[in-house]
């Protein structure tokens, strides 16, 4: 089992302490295919990169996916001074991997042309996304976190990006945490929305599209309230 | 593949992906970290010729400012480069089996390559221009230099896993080694100074680096402070601490908030 159990996980910011989760659990296999609905602003890049192990809670147990997993799309784990070949022959390195079969397969794939061999720093951020989730298709990966978006480009490349996805997640578990759930609609099977810091499992998509709008009506209201609250002092 | 040589891969990995980002974005390169050590004998030259300072070993000015200066900059490098590699690894920390562990020796390990890449071609310079060249002990100079770059890479180690914020780390390390250039030996020979700061400056390790690097290049120098076991020592101190303190999490683990950091 993989997840997060009683974990709270607080942040700083100059308004005060954010509360990403507090004493939330989440436990599930590492074969599944689940899909996390959060609000904008509420953490899912922290709750993301807790289960891929690279950051800890402020308390309580992440069980992190551990061995093959890794980030979809992930483009920050590749060095900007560095061209794209030279980053993929180095992740491949690290990941133990061939560097020859690595880059050739992420040259072909990403179809980046002569641009593979440029620096990064001149790369826009759709070729970077390109980059970066042919890369998560090179790598032996049994567990995919994925960070809002897993698709990539548009078109013909982003079938071809949804095809082999789902070719990967035949052998292959993914966690997705979102705030656009229809990303997650053809991808996953398992469901649950992130509300006031605890997770709230879901037995469909349609449930848990129902309360994680729900609570995007709450944040409308909020956010109107703020919004009134600045007009007021403002006047 | 055994655990060994899959370490190896990676240890060449990093050091690569080091070499090849940190010098890159102008035609200078590599050539950054020699000319900055140049630059800065050429200042501490002009202000021992200003100020008409005496030597207090009978040597060249070139040699007395290279064998003081190429030690502490090798330090200051080792432990920037080594806090750096938070920053630009910490995401890559979902490889199994890498760890900051490693990333710190390899880290290490290519700035005492740069360190004696630098030594060396300095002193080759001061060679060629100035037919001045002092290595009685090639051994000591290797030490020192040696020396340097593992205290640089403790405590950079020790920095980074006690305190998680980067931001606040980087701070931490500027008022921390700042004082450290002008107690360090890079202007004078500890003999010169009164006895009574002899006894306080005998506790900075980073001294002892420096004063093992002149007694290898000067024959007929010796210092009471140039014991080896004293960098040494600090160096496994401040290991233990990091360790410690990267088991339990680091003190401010919270306000490591990765996504404000500049990837």
């Amino acid at each position: 089992m993989i997840g997060f159990q009683d974990a709270s996980k607080y942040y700083y910011t100059q308004d005060g302490v954010r509360v990403v989760l507090h004493e939330a659990s989440l436990l599930f296999e590492r074969t599944v295919r689940l899909a996390l609905f959060a609000q904008p602003g509420s953490g899912k890049s922290l709750i993301a990169r807790m289960l891929a192990g690279i950051e800890n809670p402020s308390s309580g147990t992440v069980l992190p996916a551990g061995g093959d997993c890794w980030r979809l799309n992930d483009s920050t784990v590749l060095q900007p001074y560095l061209t794209g070949e030279q980053n993929i022959r180095i992740i491949a390195e690290l990941k133990s991997v061939d560097p020859d079969k690595t880059s050739a397969f992420v040259m072909d794939f990403s179809e980046l042309g002569d641009r593979y061999f440029d620096s990064l720093q001149t790369y826009s951020s759709s070729m970077r996304g390109r980059l970066g989730f042919a890369l998560s298709m090179a790598l032996p990966v049994d567990f995919f976190v994925a960070d809002q978006g897993i698709q990539v480009g548009i078109g013909r490349y982003r079938d071809k990006c949804e095809t082999i996805l789902k070719e990967r997640l035949e052998n292959a578990g993914i966690f997705v945490v979102t705030s656009n759930p229809s990303f997650a609609k053809i991808t996953c099977d398992s469901f649950a929305v992130l509300r006031n810091g605890q997770f709230v499992p879901c037995d469909s998509y349609s449930e848990a599209i129902e309360l994680f709008q729900e609570g995007e009506d709450e944040f409308d209201a909020i956010r109107s309230m703020i919004a009134a609250y600045g007009r007021n002092v403002t006047d | 593949m055994t655990g060994f040589s899959q370490f190896i891969r990676m240890i060449r990995a990093i050091m690569l992906r080091e070499l090849l980002s940190r010098y890159t974005g102008d035609k200078v390169g590599y050539a950054w970290s020699l000319l900055i050590p140049l630059m800065w004998v050429i200042l501490i030259w002009f202000f021992f010729l200003l100020f008409n300072r005496p030597l207090p070993i009978n040597t060249d000015v070139g040699s007395f400012i290279l064998t003081g200066l190429v030690p502490y900059i090798s330090f200051r490098y080792t432990l920037a480069a080594v806090m750096r590699s938070k920053l630009t690894y910490h995401n890559l920390f979902i490889i199994p089996r890498l760890n900051p562990e490693i990333v710190c020796f390899a880290v290490g390990l290519l700035e005492i390559g740069n360190a004696f890449v630098i030594y060396s071609v300095l002193a080759l310079g001061n060679l060629v221009f100035f037919g001045q060249l002092e290595i009685a002990n090639p051994f000591m100079i290797a030490l020192g230099l040696f020396l340097a770059c593992l205290l640089g890479t403790s405590m950079a180690y020790m920095i980074v896993s006690v305190i998680k914020n980067v931001r606040f780390s980087l701070r931490a390390m500027q008022i921390l080694v700042r004082p450290m250039f002008y107690l360090s030996g890079v202007f004078f020979v500890v003999s010169e100074l009164p006895l009574a700061y002899q006894d306080w400056l005998w506790y900075n390790p980073i001294l002892h680096a420096v004063e093992i690097t002149r007694t290898g290049a000067f024959g007929d120098f010796s210092s009471q402070a140039n014991n080896a076991w004293m960098p040494l020592f600090f160096s496994a101190l401040f290991l233990a601490i990091g360790a410690y303190a990267s088991q339990r999490g680091g003190i401010w683990a919270g306000e490591d908030s990765q996504d404000e950091l500049p990837i």
